[in-house]
């Protein structure tokens, strides 16, 4: 409950800053995916039941605040989480090299995901100007995760002393 | 009393001399010759004392000064950034009251009901071109209204809670509206494209749209009044299928400044769409 708790407020705060300070920085075409990165973040921890859950939240709120049907980023989210908690059972991924490859991989697979339901709402250009946005905006959120990661890892450190989690 | 004739002699010595010395000055003082003798035995010592002392003196005084002038900086530095302040706000103001004055007389030009709302977020992820407007349906936004700024459409909301609504921005591909070439009266339909233009399909084949020609709102979706700028043609091509031309459309509207928006309060359908409208708008 404890660990869940503050997963739930890094989600609140990630939701907050995605739509407001991140635009600041990036453009937003290429904002990161901070959530995604809170997702893989979690699945690399034991708690299994409060990860998930948090995955469907934290993608319900990503649908919610911005232009996805709802339930697109629940589902992708829930499909990463298991996918990197799987391979982090299989390969031992939880180092940094082995972190930010599976942001990368995640993130592609969630560009992938909203171009392929964007072509099957409409017509969309997926041409190779989509492939470069897919790529560029993979490769900013595995980077922005060597910033993220370490500040999860602190404040989770923090946070477990104070109330006695492990 | 004195003591002894020693002392006494000490005594009158001292006298004798003060005499001595009263009596040698002549008639111009200063001019005697142990005045001069003094002078001239205490004169380097006098100078050199002078001289340290005045040294001392200007070192001190500007030490004074300087802590005087630092205290003065210090105040200047703190004026001058309480003005620097006061001038980025009164620029921030100026340029807010230029862009609510713009969505007044916007507001004047329609001949719906319209309200105006601060843009106070956008898009989590970025795949969406979508914005957040600070009034919801407490303030009678609700989904499917249009949205708009002096310079044209921004787009339409799409879902509206208590207190804040979304808006689906025109460059969206999931936005579509229905447009007319200005010049040339054609119709078509525009919506977004994932490279931040949009693209206006079903043109007849006929048409003599050409780049530069500006795209307005027909007023035929029910969304949009008619007669709102969207922007202008980039480039013509035939489509894919060769039914029909395509054309990429420039915004007239710049997404990424938006600060204040105009949203029309109108229902689905109920706008006037009677020809020569948008000529008097």
């Amino acid at each position: 409950m404890k660990a869940f708790l503050f997963i739930a407020l890094g989600g609140i705060l990630t939701i907050i800053v995605q739509t407001s300070a991140v635009g600041l920085i990036v453009p937003a075409a290429y904002k990161p995916d901070i959530m995604l990165i809170l997702v893989v973040w979690v699945s690399l921890r034991p708690a299994m039941v409060a990860g998930i859950a948090f995955a469907f939240v934290g993608g319900i709120l990503v649908d919610l605040f911005s232009g996805s049907p709802t339930g697109l980023f629940a589902l992708v989210y829930c499909l990463i989480f298991v996918a990197s908690s799987s391979a982090n059972s299989a390969l031992e991924i939880n180092r940094p090299i082995g972190r930010v490859l599976v942001i990368f991989a995640a993130a592609l697979g969630s560009g992938g995901a909203v171009v392929l339901t964007r072509r099957l709402a409409g017509p969309v250009d997926t041409g190779i100007h989509m492939v470069s946005v897919i790529l560029v905006k993979a490769l900013i959120t595995a980077l922005t995760s060597l910033i993220v990661f370490p500040i999860l890892d602190r404040s989770w450190a923090r946070y477990a002393k104070q109330v006695g989690e492990r | 009393m004195p003591r002894s004739i020693r002392e006494i002699a000490i005594i009158l010595l001292f006298i004798a001399g003060g005499l001595v010395i009263l009596f040698s000055t002549g008639t111009q003082s200063g001019n005697g010759p142990a005045t001069r003798a003094l002078y001239t035995l205490l004169r380097p010592f006098q100078h050199a004392v002078f001289s340290v002392h005045n040294r001392i003196g200007s070192i001190w005084y500007s030490y004074v000064d300087l802590l005087g002038v630092k205290e003065q900086n210090k105040a200047l530095q703190d004026e001058i950034r309480k003005l620097r302040l006061q001038r980025a706000d009164l620029l921030f103001k100026e340029r807010e009251n230029r862009r609510l004055r713009k969505l007044l007389n916007l507001k004047r030009q329609h001949e719906f009901p319209s309200i105006v709302a601060r843009v106070i977020g956008e898009d989590a992820v970025g795949w969406y071109r979508t914005l957040f407007i600070d009034r919801g349906t407490g303030d009678g936004v609700l989904p499917e209204m249009a949205v708009t700024v002096a310079e044209g459409v921004v787009g339409r909301v799409t879902r509206s809670s208590r207190e804040m609504s979304q808006v689906t921005l025109l460059t969206d591909p999931d936005l579509s509206v229905g447009c007319r070439i200005a010049r040339t009266r054609d119709r078509g339909v525009l919506s977004g494209s994932l490279d931040n233009g949009c693209i206006l399909r079903y043109i007849r084949l006929e048409s003599k749209i050409r780049p530069g020609d500006e795209v307005v709102t027909s007023g035929l979706d029910g969304i949009f009044p008619r007669g709102l700028p969207i922007g202008r043609v980039g480039s013509v091509s035939k489509g894919e299928q060769g039914l029909f031309l395509e054309a990429s459309v420039i915004p007239a509207v710049n997404f990424s400044d938006i600060e204040e928006v105009l949203v029309v309060l109108g229902r689905r359908g109920g706008f006037d769409i009677r020809p020569g409208l948008e000529e008097r708008r």
